[in-house]
């Protein structure tokens, strides 16, 4: 599953749209919406709020480890186009300056460049992006996945030349929408390294807890057997559901699994 | 060569090699950071995934340039250190302990060979024995050699040295930089052998066999005594085929120009192969050698007996003299 967290509705309006996303109703603290392979959550700004949503998301939907986290939002910048898409190489937060370095996925049609979080609206302007939230997201998101997993896509929506003016917050939605080809090469790509590297451990760990779930064992007899069954599984591509041979000691058990091996 | 990312520590920027090495590659992005660390070291890494899309960051080593090699490492001196100018390796063997042993399968280069080097010699200024000196502990000494040109500049240095000797370990035949000096004995190009159906399974993007033993004879022929690495040497067959490899091997190449052979058992600690199983969770072979670490076999541990089977097969066409059991 790839989890989207954005700070503001205009930012999350145009993915709910595009990827028919429905409201999780039952979760008050954050809007949070759904479907079979997204969650987007809208954060609100800062950097707080943005690591509080990220922790929340994970609690609510399952807890479950490993999956993609993908920032998404608009960002400044000194000399960029406005509506310009980039995944983000960089990130350093302003006050702690301590800097992070996300992995980029290869994706030849989208640049990359710094992000820096800032407390407050940076109307300066540099040659790295600005934004008010990724330090946190990405901190955090990182206590639940693989870094490898975790990315941020910014586009341009202020410069030196035409500053962010909050009465076109409309035009947000948009910015986003022009870059949708590009968003879904993103999605692709990510959903593809996930695929190939977590999804196999996911259902083999799925079927193998299902076996698990139907002996009474210790906890080290536990991480036992579910290793051997693992390795009955990959050397011989499936697993029987009667591989017990209907056994319930775990001792037999491991001697049945060593067997077969 | 084309990489994705560049990383490189502000304090090589303007670095001689950095700048030869930087021109050499074709990369989409390139990034300063202060120290290699910050983007080697987090944990929360996946190894793997890295592995299928490796940046390369460009460093200063400053510290523990030479190490103190593991007792028994050894090609029959008393003295042992290991260095590496480069951490990781362009090649993907399954068994590697680097995919255990670091965060990142980035490829770090490390650009102050200058450094190396007076570090080695200051070790030989303290010492009246002679010592060895290991390359390609932590990569592989000779398969990013068209970039880095690590051995180039420092062979020309090495030769020099009297009391210091130094193997070049590598699976790679790209023998360039070697060629291009007379043989010496104080270098030993060491190069890595096992069947060619282990290659296969897994020592994924490596040179087949054959071409290593060509890169061997074709330095033998040159004059270059050579190392042979059985290390680890991984068999699946019968023992009595083991006895027809090893005869294949040694006469496809100049017994009396091998300086040393080495033999090893797949091994390594418990906590490189917990993080190996996590970050390879669908690799029977890492799963297997973790399950056999955590639950022993009870017909014991043979792997001693095996390295005395390799070792007497191998005695039958090199003087015991010169094989190690490392």
């Amino acid at each position: 599953m790839i989890h989207i967290i954005t700070a503001t509705n205009s930012e999350a309006k145009f993915f709910i749209n595009y990827l028919d996303l429905k409201r999780i109703n039952s979760i008050k603290e954050f809007q949070v919406y759904f479907n079979e392979k997204f969650s987007l959550t809208v954060s609100g700004i800062g950097k707080i709020n943005s690591a509080i949503s990220v922790c929340s998301t994970y609690h609510e939907l399952g807890e479950i480890k490993n999956n993609c986290w993908i920032n998404i939002g608009i960002a400044g910048h000194a000399s960029s186009i406005i509506g310009e898409l980039f995944i983000i190489n960089k990130i350093i937060d302003s006050t702690s300056l301590k800097t992070y370095y996300p992995y980029s996925p290869n994706i030849d049609k989208i640049n990359q460049l710094s992000c820096t979080t800032y407390e407050r609206v940076d109307s300066q302007y540099s040659d790295s992006l600005s934004d008010m939230e990724l330090s946190g997201f990405y901190q955090t998101a990182n206590k639940y996945s693989f870094r490898e997993l975790i990315h941020s896509l910014k586009i341009v929506s202020d410069n030196k030349e035409k500053p962010f003016d909050y009465d076109e917050k409309d035009k947000i939605e948009k910015l986003f929408e022009v870059k949708k080809k590009y968003f879904d090469i993103f999605f692709e790509k990510v959903m593809d390294i996930w695929s190939k590297n977590i999804e196999d451990e996911k259902k083999i760990d799925k079927k193998i807890s299902n076996l698990l779930s139907k002996i009474k064992t210790t906890k080290s007899e536990y991480e036992q057997i579910k290793k051997l069954l693992k390795l009955t599984y990959l050397k011989k591509k499936k697993i029987e559901n009667n591989i017990f041979m209907g056994e319930k000691k775990p001792k037999r058990i491991l001697s049945i699994l060593k067997r077969i091996l | 060569m084309k990489i994705k990312n560049l990383y490189i520590e502000e304090e090589a920027l303007n670095n001689e090699k950095a700048l030869n090495i930087e021109k050499k590659l074709k990369y989409e992005s390139k990034i300063i950071c202060k120290n290699y660390r910050e983007i080697f070291n987090p944990k929360n890494q996946n190894f793997r995934i890295q592995k299928d899309q490796p940046s390369i960051i460009l460093a200063i080593k400053k510290k523990n340039l030479i190490l103190q090699a593991p007792e028994n490492f050894n090609i029959g001196f008393s003295k042992n250190y290991y260095f590496s100018h480069m951490l990781n390796c362009i090649y993907d063997c399954n068994y590697c302990f680097l995919q255990g042993m670091f965060n990142s399968a980035h490829y770090v280069i490390f650009v102050n060979y200058d450094d190396f080097l007076l570090n080695i010699k200051n070790k030989l200024n303290k010492s009246s024995d002679n010592i060895c000196f290991f390359s390609g502990y932590d990569c592989d000494s000779l398969a990013l050699e068209d970039i880095t040109g690590f051995m180039e500049y420092f062979l020309e240095k090495f030769i020099k040295l009297n009391n210091g000797t130094l193997e070049i370990r590598s699976k790679s035949t790209n023998i360039k930089s070697i060629k291009k000096y007379d043989p010496s004995n104080n270098i030993v190009p060491a190069f890595s052998l096992n069947p060619e159906c282990s290659i296969k399974s897994h020592e994924h993007n490596t040179p087949k066999l054959i071409n290593r033993i060509k890169a061997i004879n074709e330095l033998q022929d040159l004059g270059w005594n050579i190392g042979i690495r059985f290390d680890p040497f991984i068999w699946y067959g019968e023992l009595s085929e083991m006895s027809v490899f090893f005869k294949e091997i040694f006469k496809s190449i100049d017994k009396k120009r091998i300086h040393s052979v080495t033999i090893g058992n797949f091994r390594m600690p418990n906590s490189y192969l917990k993080r190996m199983v996590k970050i390879s969770p669908t690799d029977p072979y890492i799963l297997e050698k973790h399950i056999n670490q955590i639950l022993p076999s009870e017909s014991g541990n043979n792997a001693e007996s095996k390295i005395t089977t390799i070792k007497e097969k191998i005695s039958e066409f090199v003087d015991n003299s010169k094989i190690f059991v490392n």
